[in-house]
């Protein structure tokens, strides 16, 4: 088997680099196709001139055209384009080997890796999409040398132009003016994310737990709160059928609410998810999310059925009064169960009531006895009936939130209180790196509300009462030690680790990928206020694009010798261009000495100067003068200042 | 030393007016253990100087004055018949002696010629297969007229190099002029002139300007010189390694004449014209009129 | 102060010596059509960012811009520096291609390459300088007439490092290569000896052939003595001896049997060298030019040289 030659080598890797993350998209076919093809290439089978190969490679591209369009029933529109590229990129690296088929072949690379960058654009990526550009630059430069380079030649050179242009790269992302919105819209990307739901089966909470991705980050104004205390309310379930709680239908009218105490501040960046909510702690007036809306049950939410990942700022109360008047399809809904279901928890209910004066009281029966009763917190729990809440309150006593939400919440409308299940988040962990609090999927959490007369809707959280760790200290301390390792939580080691990496992924989201017309707007408003407008920072690109070509220029183009100079000779570099400033040019073959006589003449004032820095230069550069002698010469260019006088002309 | 140098070149420059550089060019040549060439106009004083230069050296010399039927062994010498031995006695020719003044050079057939050349290139003659060394120092300062006269026999190219140094005079300048018409006769200034040195003295001189430091700087420079004479489009051949070497030491000579212990540019500066001019071959298709010319070129050669 | 003018690129260089040290002021710059596809393609890519609102898209094509612009420095920094050294171009006749060698010196350690010269009817082979100091350029022209001729408008044109931008630079140099006549192609009998001559006043008799017995003079070879006059008590004699190369002959302009300059030219070219070859002593008469008979390489170029040259 002969190997590929490094010329080859020089092209397919890298082309390959960037076709590699579109396996992902591009039908599984036509990666095969390519992948076949570039092995193709590598072979000793693959002519550049062989004229069968020439009409298969036609062939291959006829059926690649025809196969996208069987696909797709389009060529056009980005899935069916790309798809379409990819093939045709395969096809020209089994073209030819000419240099112009080459730099064809790199910039369908970088278009590729664009092309990436609409499925992906995390942290990692980035890393990706700068090695795949060094090593496409690289190829590019590869393709115009007669010899392939030697891969370190060709690697340094690729990524020394690479991080010569990152100034510029970063100058014009800061400065280019964005657009208010983007103009076509986001490509809408299947992914199977998970997130809040609008329903709730015992089970759909727990299967959150078990992931690891971050639902929102949260970073305070005040970096001493602590996010563990708080709730992320998300959807209100208000619908039960006797398995399943839904959310109640949508009401035109808005919940009265006041707030009470103290307000916090704090921004949340909220994860991309294929559900509308957007997830606040306590009471807020309103949400800087276009089109955000307020529910009939004080949940905030986008129109769309997604979004991407938003970033808000909130401010809210903590401790509130919502709905001191419970309208009457409130209360309807509120208490609202299906026939003939759990018949033991409605009688265990109806007992709570004739015993209790207060709905309050009643609240704390139910509270009471989930702590006396021997209940277990557990992501395990056994299989339930026909009768749930029955058998869960009687027989299992083992279960998750969502059992202690949806079994307290039925207790209570069967005691004739309005009460309902609100899912979000509680929970979180602090990032010491970025000081903001990471809340994740893991910490998805279901709790329940009851109306009482005068306080409106109150937040009790049944779980509490049987595991208080889940809600003092997270999911992880709650669970019995055996179900820990479900979790997939990092071990402890690994935790700054992580911590880190989220950081920079936070950071990257934020300022990388959220870099969109407002934030450009407040960074640039807050650098100067002049800078924010459109002619400013026009006016702000031109000047620093001046100053990065300037600094390119004089670093690249300034010196084209740069063999390593010695002191001796860099000094007398400073004697002549202090002369030079005067006037007094020495010729590049004029020898030291025969240049002093003329210089002594010019500047009568300097000869005594310059003799002795001539002297001394001769004596130590040919010489071989000894090392104190270098001192002298030092002290005396130190002294010199030819600036003052001018040459006198003739 | 410098006593002795500044007094050699005083009673030289006595008796050749107004070409203190060309004196102290051939002098430099002489200690830097080389042979010298002077090339000029008859009457311009080469012979003069090239006296002068034996006689001020104290070191024993003779004259060869070359003619056209010159034979070889009219300067080596020649196993001669003698009819009262019945034998062959060889009588040593002029040769043997520390400096011959080679006049003319160029008026004697070519197989005189190669017969002095040889001898300057090995230090020895061969004669009748008999190898006979020359003494020590031996020098050999040859004049010639200019090759574009009638009557003359230019040396051969390949042979040029083993002169150290090929000078030309010049007419003397104005007031040099002066002093020659109005001053004594030549002739009798050379019979009067007194060696300046002993032959001890002089070798000395000779030792220590090998010892006159070259640093590697300077290395550089002589190495772009050399280069830059193989590079150019003006020559047909550049200078050989024996060229090079042949700067360094005449280079080394010169520092040594203004009494430094190291060469600095100035000093192969200032015997480059002499040193290369003959060593260069113009490029076929270059009509370089005067040779020097070509030796202006290197000294263009920009210094490291 | 006379003021340098520049070779710009639309006008006739001015010729210059050599060497030639690149200055940036000798160096122009264009992107190539590759350079001009990339910056479609980029701005190409700055539309899908804008259109998709893509933010590392930004970022990415603003990285492929920087890289355009930090080539196009870097394509000016290949051929900033270099020092270009014309080499004597060896003769060539008539009909054959000249070599014209272009020295190319780096003055750092930094590698330079893609270094092509162009002129009107030709290009030499691309030379990259990665590791080496210095290295060739070679030029062949076809030279169709004899004489002298310089090549004119030169280009020494870079594309490196990455094919986005050509760099250039314009010069002509005093330059040229002697092209000597085409040798005639139907071989002719050399020209008649022209009897005994002015022989060569160093060019001994020849060492061949026995001819005669002289005097003995101081300096003879004793191989050369007659022993046997010597033992029989005479005056020693030496043996003197003739050989083929007495006789000369001359080229001569009228001889030829063309009636055409270019045809006598060609004639006398291949009785020159027909000449050398068979080690004859010849001599040369041109109108307007006599080349006395000798023989040797150098003699021949000198024939060759005014044979080139005449007219």
């Amino acid at each position: 088997m002969v190997r590929p030659d490094r010329r080859t080598l020089w092209l397919v890797v890298p082309v390959t680099l960037a076709l590699l993350p579109h396996a992902l998209y591009v039908p599984l076919w036509a990666s095969l196709a390519v992948a076949l093809a570039l092995a193709w290439r590598l072979t000793p089978l693959w002519r550049k001139d062989s004229l069968a190969q020439k009409a298969i490679r036609i062939l291959l591209a006829i059926a690649g055209v025809i196969a996208t369009w069987l696909q797709f029933h389009t060529l056009a529109g980005p899935e069916a384009g790309i798809s379409l590229l990819v093939q045709m990129v395969a096809l020209k690296l089994l073209e030819s080997d000419r240099r112009r088929d080459h730099a064809v072949a790199v910039l369908a690379g970088y278009f590729l890796v664009m092309a990436t960058l609409i499925h992906h654009q995390q942290f990692a990526v980035a890393a990706w999409l700068l090695l795949t550009t060094a090593a496409l630059t690289a190829a590019l430069a590869s393709s115009q040398a007669s010899e392939p380079l030697p891969l370190g030649t060709a690697l340094a050179g690729g990524g020394s132009l690479v991080l010569q242009a990152l100034p510029l790269a970063i100058l014009m992302f800061l400065l280019f003016p964005r657009l208010p919105s983007p103009m076509a819209g986001l490509i809408h990307v299947e992914t199977g994310r998970t997130g809040l739901s609008d329903s709730m089966v015992p089970g759909s909470v727990s299967r959150l737990i078990l992931s690891d991705e971050v639902a929102l980050r949260v970073d305070f104004a005040d970096p001493a709160t602590d996010a563990r205390g708080l709730y992320w309310r998300g959807p209100v379930l208000a619908d039960f059928d006797g398995r399943t709680w839904r959310r109640g239908g949508d009401r035109a009218t808005l919940p009265a609410a006041l707030p009470v105490g103290r307000q916090i501040d704090y921004s949340i960046t909220l994860e991309a998810a294929a559900q509308p909510w957007l997830p606040v702690a306590g009471l807020t007036r309103s949400l800087p999310v276009a089109d955000a809306r307020l529910t009939a049950y004080q949940e905030w939410r986008t129109p769309r059925q997604d979004h991407e990942r938003l970033r808000y700022a909130v401010q809210s109360w903590l401790d509130y009064r919502l709905e001191a008047e419970l309208p009457a399809w409130q209360r309807a809904q509120a208490l609202a169960l299906p026939a003939g279901g759990n018949p033991d928890s409605r009688a265990l209910a109806r007992l709570w009531a004739d015993q209790s004066a207060t709905p309050r009281e009643i609240v704390d029966r139910a509270l009471a006895y989930f702590r006396r009763e021997p209940f277990h917190y557990t992501l395990n729990p056994p299989p339930l009936g026909e009768h749930g809440v029955d058998d869960f309150l009687f027989l299992t006593r083992r279960g998750f939130c969502e059992h202690y939400a949806g079994a307290f919440t039925v207790l209570m409308r069967a005691a004739g209180v309005p009460a309902r299940v609100v899912t979000g988040y509680q929970g979180g962990e602090l990032n010491p790196v970025g000081g903001y609090w990471i809340v994740r999927q893991r910490d998805a959490h279901a709790w329940a509300e009851v109306w009482l007369a005068g306080a409106g809707w109150v937040r009790v959280d049944p779980t509490a009462a049987v595991a208080p760790e889940r809600v003092e200290r997270g999911l992880a301390e709650a669970l019995p030690m055996a179900e820990r390792p479900l979790l997939n939580l990092p071990a402890n080691w690994l935790r700054p680790w992580r911590q880190g990496w989220d950081f920079l992924n936070n950071g990257w989201n934020q300022w990388v990928l959220g870099y969109d017309f407002q934030r450009q707007q407040r960074l640039l408003a807050r650098l100067s206020p002049s800078l924010a407008s459109l002619k400013g920072m026009l006016w702000a690109m031109l000047a620093g694009i001046g100053l990065i070509l300037a600094g390119l220029a004089l670093a690249l183009l300034r010196n084209a010798d740069d063999r390593p100079k010695t002191e001796v000779e860099r000094l007398y570099a400073r004697f002549l261009q202090g002369l030079a400033r005067a006037g007094l040019i020495k010729g590049p073959a004029e020898g030291p000495l025969d240049f002093a006589a003329r210089a002594s003449r010019g500047r009568p004032d300097l000869a005594g100067q310059i003799d002795t820095i001539t002297r001394l230069y001769l004596a130590l550069r040919y010489g071989g003068g000894a090392g104190s002698e270098i001192g002298k010469l030092r002290r005396a260019l130190y002294i010199f200042r030819p600036g003052g006088g001018t040459a006198s002309k003739k | 030393m410098n006593a002795h140098i500044d007094s050699l070149l005083g009673r030289i420059n006595q008796v050749v007016l107004g070409k203190e550089r060309q004196v102290r060019l051939c002098l430099a040549c002489l200690l830097a253990r080389g042979h010298l060439l002077i090339e000029d106009m008859p009457g311009v004083g080469k012979t003069t100087l090239a006296h002068a230069l034996a006689r001020s050296l104290g070191l024993d010399y003779q004259r060869i004055q070359f003619t056209s039927d010159l034979l070889p062994a009219d300067i080596l010498g020649a196993a001669i018949y003698e009819r009262d031995s019945g034998g062959f006695r060889f009588h040593p020719g002029p040769i043997f002696a520390q400096v011959i003044l080679a006049d003319e050079i160029n008026r004697a057939s070519p197989k005189a010629q190669s017969a002095l050349l040889e001898a300057m290139e090995e230090g020895q003659v061969s004669i009748e297969g008999e190898t006979r060394p020359l003494p020590t120092p031996f020098f050999v300062i040859a004049t010639q007229n200019p090759t574009d006269q009638v009557g003359v026999f230019p040396l051969p190219e390949s042979q040029l190099d083993r002169f150290l140094m090929r000078l030309s005079l010049g007419y003397p300048n104005p007031a040099a002029e002066r002093d020659l018409l109005a001053g004594q006769d030549r002739r009798d200034l050379l019979a009067g002139l007194e060696p300046a040195l002993a032959p001890a003295e002089f070798v000395a001189m000779q030792q220590a300007v090998r010892t006159v430091r070259v640093a590697d700087a300077l290395l550089d420079y002589l190495q772009a010189i050399i280069q830059a004479s193989r590079q150019n489009a003006s020559f047909a051949e550049g200078l050989s390694p024996r060229g090079g070497l042949a700067i360094k030491h005449a280079a080394q000579a010169w520092a040594y004449l203004t009494g430094r212990d190291f060469v600095q540019p100035e000093d192969v500066q200032a015997v480059l014209p002499g040193v290369v001019a003959h060593r260069l071959r113009p490029a076929p298709g270059i009509t370089a009129g005067n040779e020097f010319w070509a030796a202006r070129i290197l000294l263009q050669v920009p210094i490291p | 102060m006379a003021k340098r003018r520049f070779n710009v690129p639309w006008r006739q260089p001015e010729t210059e010596a050599g060497p030639i040290t690149l200055d940036s002021r000798r160096l122009y710059i264009l992107p190539t059509r590759i350079g001009l596809v990339f910056a479609l393609l980029v701005f190409g890519l700055l539309v899908t960012s804008a259109n998709y609102g893509i933010s590392l898209g930004y970022l990415f094509t603003f990285l492929l811009g920087g890289i355009g612009v930090a080539g196009l420095f870097h394509s000016q920094r290949n051929l900033l520096g270099l020092t270009l050294r014309p080499l004597a171009a060896v003769p060539v006749y008539a009909g054959e291609a000249a070599r014209f060698r272009l020295r190319i010196e780096k003055p750092g350690a930094r590698p330079r390459g893609g270094l092509v010269l162009n002129h009107a009817e030709a290009s030499s082979p691309q030379l990259d300088l990665i590791s080496a100091g210095s290295g060739e350029l070679v030029l062949e022209l076809a030279q169709a007439r004899r004489g002298f001729h310089k090549p004119g408008r030169l280009i020494l044109a870079s594309t490196w490092p990455l094919g986005l931008f050509r760099c250039w630079s314009v010069f002509a140099l005093d330059w040229g290569v002697l092209v000597y006549p085409r040798p005639a192609a139907q071989p002719l009998p050399f020209p008649a000896t022209t009897g005994e001559g002015r022989a060569l006043s160093w060019r001994r008799p020849g060492e061949d052939e026995f001819s005669a017995l002289r005097e003995y003079r101081p300096g003879d070879s004793p191989r050369h003595i007659a022993w046997k006059s010597v033992a029989r008590g005479q005056a020693p004699l030496t043996k003197q001896f003739t050989g083929s190369g007495g006789s000369e002959s001359w080229l001569d302009w009228a001889d030829c049997p063309e009636t055409d300059t270019e045809g006598r030219l060609s004639r006398l070219t291949r009785w020159a060298l027909d000449g050398e070859r068979a080690g004859l002593v010849w001599g040369l008469t041109l109108p307007g030019f006599r080349l006395p008979p000798g023989r040797g390489e150098r003699h021949l170029q000198q024939a060759l040289a005014a044979l080139a040259r005449h007219g």
